[in-house]
């Protein structure tokens, strides 16, 4: 019961800072569906860097045993920077050269996790190497319970800015006017193209983060893949109909329904098959968007903007 | 006398919008082998030992082309399934969970009929899973239709709760396995299609089966449908300028029901060449569908939308899918996936050209107005000289 509270909370914490990185940028006007990749690439970067903090079995850490609770977190800032670098190819095709955004979504969820197989193979020499737990981190006791917590605070934390830019300040009216009428935008002078890019990049930067809280509570050994969670974030905000508020309590159901699927052998009294349960994240935004009349989506959403064109 | 330069114009324009994705193409291929180089290079492999077996392992011997053509047939048959949804301005993202249901109704059904048809069975086989594949790919179509439903998102999701749902039977009902946990019963030799004439043709060839003959015959009649009949013409007006296509009052509805459906049914033949030429087992899902399942948008994408360049890249990509190919150049860098690292980079070059096709459909659409009003000019003051 426990590991499942842990898990769920992980789970609930990924998926509310990911959506809240697709949120971002797709109320900037940009349909972003790279964001399994960026998870996949926030997790890749943070077995990396743990590989390079750690050190490898042979040679065991160099770091001091005081430190080592903290691996986690300095890894996980790391890790969502390089993921912020590098989905900037996805915001120099998407927002720059005005690319096809689904095109090259999907061309950046097949392009990170070869790279990331590749990283793994080159730092690990295994494929699907096993992920360092808690234990490697020397964090015992109710410590375990310290970093899901934190996550869950940093993600309300992130969904909590940006519910407050988008109502409240100048520049995340800015944001939703991009993804609503980029020309008013650019004929009262504010670059469409820098607003999208820099909401494109903070999404990488948000999701990669998730992606590392994903793959911190994982058992088994990190695959180069996070399992569609990204689609499950793009899925919580048309469940959520674009707004934070709904994202907030979309993620939260999803986490535990996640949570729940995956350690159903857990609860063996139980006899829901587990896929089933898997299905129920992908079903709802479906059902939703056919039920709903307005689904509240951004005007110029998915569609690339150029300036002579009107 | 007007009308006919314009034609001539037109066909030229053709021509250099061709040659143009043509010369992206070759570039983005190009510098997606100069990444793999790289990134082979910065893992401190050998760079020519790599490549000289990508070639040898593929055309190197009779069997290791057997393999390749073995490849080849499914491959281009997914590649024409989303060039088929390309071309009418639907990204047909759900071929790869059309796939996989469609296999797997077909596996279900090869089980069933075991050899009790003889060959017939196998004409059984993949109508199941063409059947099945246009199904889910109609059903994408009329969420588009009915309730506007973005099809990609409706399409990535569906695939997952096929991938779920097949996961789920798969575990659950029926027994599937074959003594072994992660490989399942083989169908019956007559299913399957791999034939001893040509495994013997090609030297013992693991792959060869006669799909890429069915797939060149398929290809030859959609090809026809393109160039030669009212429905290719449609598509491509739909899919070129939607508003000139409800100008002339085209039912657009009805020509993306029209393609997804094509779509679909194309993914099902794909999905009876790949579990029963390729493969002759349905093996157990884990974890999400293959990525090999999602090679269509890149097969279409080189090829431009152009069916001969579709064929094409067919060809180019069935070197970097073919198993045996994957499975030597991958073990000399040390179990690296390089081929598929190379494909997604060729991908995102892909995606970065269009950048420079962007002014494409515009120029062809002003010089035919253009044209119009030169027209209409000559005949007003033809009309004048007359009254006056």
């Amino acid at each position: 019961m426990e590991q499942f509270i842990i898990l769920a909370v992980l789970l609930t914490a990924s998926l509310m800072i990911s959506s809240t990185g697709a949120l971002l940028s797709e109320k900037s006007g940009i349909a972003n569906i790279s964001i399994e990749g960026n998870m996949v690439a926030g997790a890749m970067f943070y077995m990396v860097f743990n590989r390079m903090f750690l050190g490898s079995a042979t040679d065991p850490s160099t770091i001091s045993e005081g430190l080592l609770p903290f691996i986690p977190l300095i890894s996980m800032l790391l890790a969502s920077f390089c993921g912020m670098l590098l989905s900037s190819l996805f915001a120099l095709v998407a927002v720059r050269l005005n690319g096809d955004h689904i095109i090259t979504g999907t061309a950046y969820n097949l392009f990170v996790p070869a790279l990331s197989t590749v990283m793994m193979v080159t730092f690990y020499s295994n494929t699907s190497p096993s992920i360092p737990q808690q234990q490697a981190f020397n964090i015992t006791g109710n410590m375990i319970l310290v970093y899901p917590i934190l996550f869950l605070l940093i993600s309300v934390i992130a969904i909590s800015i940006v519910s407050f830019k988008f109502n409240k300040t100048k520049k995340g009216l800015r944001l939703i006017a991009s993804g609503e009428n980029p020309f008013a935008l650019e004929t009262s002078g504010i670059s469409v193209m820098s607003t999208r890019f820099w909401a494109v990049m903070s999404a990488g930067f948000l999701s990669s983060m998730g992606g590392v809280m994903w793959v911190f509570g994982q058992k088994s050994g990190f695959s180069s893949t996070v399992f569609g969670m990204g689609f499950i974030a793009v899925g919580i905000i048309i469940f959520a109909k674009w707004k934070t508020f709904g994202i907030f309590f979309g993620s939260i159901i999803m986490g535990i329904l996640m949570a729940f699927g995956q350690s159903i052998t857990d609860f063996s009294s139980i006899e829901i098959p587990k896929q089933i349960i898997q299905i129920i994240p992908y079903v709802l935004p479906i059902i939703i968007l056919i039920i709903s009349k307005s689904t509240g989506s951004p005007k110029s959403l998915g569609k690339p903007f150029k300036k002579d064109q009107r | 006398m007007a009308t006919k330069v314009t034609k001539t114009e037109n066909k030229e324009v053709k021509v250099k919008r061709e040659s143009k994705g043509l010369s992206y193409s070759i570039v983005s291929v190009i510098l997606g082998l100069l990444f793999g180089a790289v990134i082979i290079m910065a893992t401190g492999h050998n760079v020519g030992a790599v490549f000289s077996s990508l070639w040898n392992s593929t055309f190197g011997s009779i069997s290791s082309i057997g393999d390749f053509l073995g490849t080849f047939g499914w491959v281009l048959m997914i590649g024409l399934s989303m060039m088929v949804s390309f071309r009418v301005g639907i990204f047909n993202i759900g071929s790869a969970g059309q796939m996989f249901a469609g296999g797997f109704v077909g596996y279900i059904v090869a089980l069933a009929i075991g050899d009790s048809l003889s060959y017939f069975g196998t004409v059984v086989v993949l109508l199941a899973s063409v059947a099945t594949a246009a199904l889910i790919a109609w059903f994408i179509a009329f969420l588009k239709n009915q309730f506007n439903v973005n099809e990609v998102i409706s399409s990535i999701m569906i695939n997952w709760i096929l991938f779920y749902l097949v996961q789920w039977m798969f575990l659950n009902i029926g027994d599937w396995t074959n003594g072994f946990i992660s490989t399942s019963q083989s169908v019956a030799s007559v299913i399957s299609l791999r034939v001893d004439g040509l495994t013997k043709a090609f030297g013992g060839s693991t792959y060869v089966n006669y799909g890429f003959i069915v797939a060149i015959i398929i290809f030859v009649i959609v090809l026809f449908a393109y160039k030669k009949t009212t429905f290719g013409y449609k598509q491509d007006l739909i899919g070129n300028n939607i508003t000139v296509g409800d100008y002339i009052s085209l039912n657009k509805k009805k020509e993306f029901n029209k393609a997804m459906i094509l779509s679909g049914a194309l993914a099902g033949v794909a999905a009876w060449m790949f579990y029963f030429g390729a493969n002759v087992q349905f093996l157990k899902p884990v974890g999400q569908l293959k990525g090999q399942l999602f090679e269509g948008t890149i097969i279409s994408l080189i090829g431009f939308n152009e069916i001969w360049g579709l064929f094409a890249s067919a060809l180019l990509v069935s070197i970097f899918v073919d198993p045996t190919t994957t499975g030597e150049v991958n073990a000399l860098v040390n179990g690296m996936p390089i081929t598929d690292l190379i494909l997604a980079s060729i991908l995102i070059f892909i995606s970065i050209s269009g950048y420079f096709m962007k002014y494409r459909p515009q120029d062809n659409w002003f010089n035919s107005v253009d044209d119009e009003e030169e027209e209409e000019k000559e005949k007003t003051k033809k009309k004048k000289g007359g009254d006056k």
